[in-house]
């Protein structure tokens, strides 16, 4: 099989997982499109050193690009297209249909059910931080001055905002995978 | 997933890109001679059916605004960005023209209407030249409120002759809405939805010409109607006569408001303002007009929220409203649930009065002579299933710390108050004077409220406005709901400009803790960029 073979054979098994991956994180399902173009055009640019490693090893490879793309993502509210550009590939515009697809594969609509009341059970506090920060994409200086808190309190705030989401949504990831 | 269009298009992209990496240049080499001649055969082919289309000459991109100048809620999301593809023929068999939608950092629906020229969205000026239309610009942005679409308005591009203009008319309906409806010239046009409910139609002409109306009819059989060249917001008058007083509400976009919150102010118009010119300078909103203090409440939960308020000369509250020296008042505001048929109001005295609701956002108000005691104030809510409420005083009213509050907040008092025991009054007339004006005292109201007038705005969405470099009118815009812009594109006549009357607010929303909501309500926006930008 040649490279390019090889390649998409990887682009085939894997595009599925890492697009629910990243929906499931961003909840958007057209910024996980981008997203996951990102994700592939990285590997095909770093195939050389990928291509003779094991299938899981590629797996592993690709989910912590993709983490680090959700990570970049919602520390900068936008998306990173480097390789795609580089590589001059052109992202297709997500059609309606395909939209409802993922999002019903992704479980988003449940997702969003779920986070809406964990959010509300955050502190009123918590929850203006996670606002600010998160929503606002405001800098901690920002966030701090707005709280009237100082900057290491509000970073607190929005450390343990997330950190008691994502421990809420925990069982509900667990049950996700175990029935897979 | 394999069924998914987007993973066979972006594998067909991958596979290319990896093809090219591997062996593009092997392949190319060895490329049949036949199949150079099919592909020359397919490019005159091709040149011939696109000919039409290579007459339109392409032209710099319009950039969006500034990245730093848009605020997060009219910022398109990277991504999300998408036609509607519905291709509404233009009147003149021009290209066609759709509607791009996206989505802000905040969760609005944004949207742009443009044209489409060879698979491309932007815009085709008077110069013949086609200049696409850059992803950062919307024209508008907005939320779901309590009933209705979420946006609805029009776009005005203006033309050298009447017949070049075009009023775009556009918006999103909503996923629960059965049809859209357009009275204008010619009759009703039935509309084509797209995705969330999306829909356009152009006509040649200025909007106050085409004068449309939108008709949109949900699942449920409710119909809302949107008069582009009538109704805007809702007035109510003063009982000395005057200027009127707009009522603005709205849905509450706090992060932390509840999803079911609306807001209500009202502030008296200033003088009335000129209709926005293209090449004039927006006029700034008179500070000195008074206004109340924004209220919000919860309309899932109950049927209204009112405020009953005294203000007397000097009242205020930093940052949040001035009442200046106007004359005191007795305000009664706040909005309706759709629930709530009507409303009526009975002072001391025993005189009753129905008080208009706008259908819209629910919002209402009374503005009564400042000798009316507000605890002496009785508002009775006729609900649709017959029941009736009667409120004393203010009620149902939520804090912007998100609990119930018995009251508005509080004025600090600049003068005394004319009405305490024993203290003189300020006012012009005497008590014994206070009456309503006919026109507001004549149920029923239509549902829109009666007509208002049109004005240009400051869109304070904007962190950055009205460059005094020299300027050159853009065709991006960033608005409120409803509003409308009237650009000047290049190539498209600056000679032609002429007044523009704006369209309708259909549903103005209010920030917390705002000085003024009807600063924010924007009714027409034109930015104004250098002309660099442009790249002209």
């Amino acid at each position: 099989m040649d490279d390019a073979n090889a390649f998409m054979a990887l682009y085939v098994r894997e595009r599925e997982p890492v697009m629910v991956f990243v929906a499931r994180r961003t909840l958007d399902v057209s910024v996980a499109a981008d997203l996951t173009a990102e994700t592939f055009a990285l590997a095909l640019r770093s195939w050389v050193r990928l291509a003779d490693r094991s299938d899981l090893e590629k797996r592993a490879w690709l989910f912590t690009v993709a983490r680090r793309q959700v990570s970049g993502y919602l520390r900068h509210a936008r998306v990173e297209r480097r390789a795609v550009e580089r590589l001059g590939i052109r992202v297709p515009q997500m059609h309606e249909d395909d939209v409802a697809v993922i999002e019903e594969r992704a479980g988003l609509r449940e997702l969003r059910e779920a986070l809406q009341g964990e959010l509300a059970r955050l502190s009123r506090d918590q929850r203006e931080a996670l606002r600010l920060r998160v929503v606002e994409d405001r800098s901690y200086e920002e966030v701090a001055a707005a709280l009237g808190i100082s900057q290491q309190a509000a970073r607190a705030r929005v450390s343990r905002g997330l950190r008691a989401l994502a421990h809420a949504l925990e069982p509900q990831r667990a049950a996700r995978e175990a029935s897979r | 997933m394999s069924e998914l269009r987007f993973f066979e298009e972006l594998g067909a992209e991958l596979e290319r890109a990896a093809r090219a990496d591997t062996d593009g240049r092997a392949s190319s080499a060895r490329r049949p001679v036949w199949l150079a001649a099919v592909v020359v055969a397919l490019l005159l082919l091709a040149g011939v059916a696109a000919a039409a289309v290579l007459l339109i000459r392409q032209g710099q991109p319009l950039p969006g605004p500034p990245t730093g100048a848009l605020g997060a809620d009219v910022r398109p999301l990277p991504g999300s960005v998408r036609l509607a593809g519905l291709d509404a023929p233009d009147p003149a068999g021009g290209p066609r023209w759709d509607i791009r939608r996206s989505r802000s950092a905040t969760g609005e629906t944004c949207t742009a209407v443009g044209q489409i020229v060879n698979g491309r969205f932007g815009i085709l000026g008077l110069d013949g030249v086609f200049r696409r239309l850059g992803l950062g610009g919307v024209d508008a942005c907005g939320v779901r409120g309590i009933a209705g679409p979420v946006l609805a308005g029009a776009r005005v591009f203006i033309g050298r002759t009447e017949a070049q203009a075009r009023t775009v008319v556009n918006g999103i309906a909503g996923n629960d809405a059965r049809s859209v409806s357009v009275y204008g010239p010619g009759g009703v046009r039935r509309l084509r939805l797209g995705p969330d409910g999306s829909f356009i139609t152009v006509y040649a002409g200025y909007v106050e010409d085409v004068r449309p109306k939108i008709v949109v009819v949900d699942r449920d059989g409710r119909r809302y109607t949107v008069d582009l060249a009538n109704s805007h917001t809702l007035q109510t008058a003063d009982p000395q006569g005057g200027a009127p007083w707009n009522v603005t509400g709205g849905a509450d976009l706090s992060g932390d408001a509840y999803p079911d919150e609306e807001c209500s102010q009202v502030q008296r118009s200033s003088v009335p303002p000129e209709p926005g010119v293209p090449g004039q300078a927006v006029r700034p909103p008179v500070l000195a007009t008074p206004a109340t203090s924004q209220v919000c409440g919860r309309l899932a939960i109950d049927p209204l929220f009112v405020a009953m308020q005294r203000f007397v000369p000097g009242d205020e509250r930093t940052g949040q409203w001035y009442w200046f020296d106007n004359p005191a008042r007795t305000i009664v505001w706040g909005a309706a649930a759709p629930r709530v048929s009507s409303l009526e109001l009975k002072t001391a005295t025993g005189g009753s009065r129905g008080v208009p609701i706008d259908r819209r956002d629910g919002a209402f108000a009374v503005v009564l002579d400042g000798g009316e005691d507000p605890g002496s104030l009785e508002l009775i809510a006729h609900l649709a299933d017959g029941q009736t409420i009667d409120f004393k005083g203010s009620a149902n009213l939520w804090s912007a710390e998100g609990a119930p509050v018995s009251a508005p907040p509080t004025p600090t008092r600049g003068s005394p108050n004319p009405f305490a025991r024993g203290r003189g009054s300020p006012v012009a007339r005497p008590i014994a004077s206070t009456r309503p004006s006919p026109s507001d005292c004549t149920p029923p109201i239509p549902p829109e409220g009666r007509p208002g007038r049109y004005g240009a705005g400051k869109n304070h969405r904007l962190k950055e406005q009205a460059s005094p470099a020299p300027t050159h009118e853009s065709a991006i815009t960033a608005s409120r709901p409803g509003s409308s812009s009237t650009g000047e594109l290049p190539g498209r006549s600056r000679a032609a400009s002429r007044s523009r009357s704006a369209l309708p607010t259909l549903r103005a929303r209010n920030h917390r803790r705002s000085p003024s909501c009807s600063a924010r309500h924007i009714s027409r926006t034109l930015i104004r960029m250098p002309r660099r930008l442009h790249g002209s």
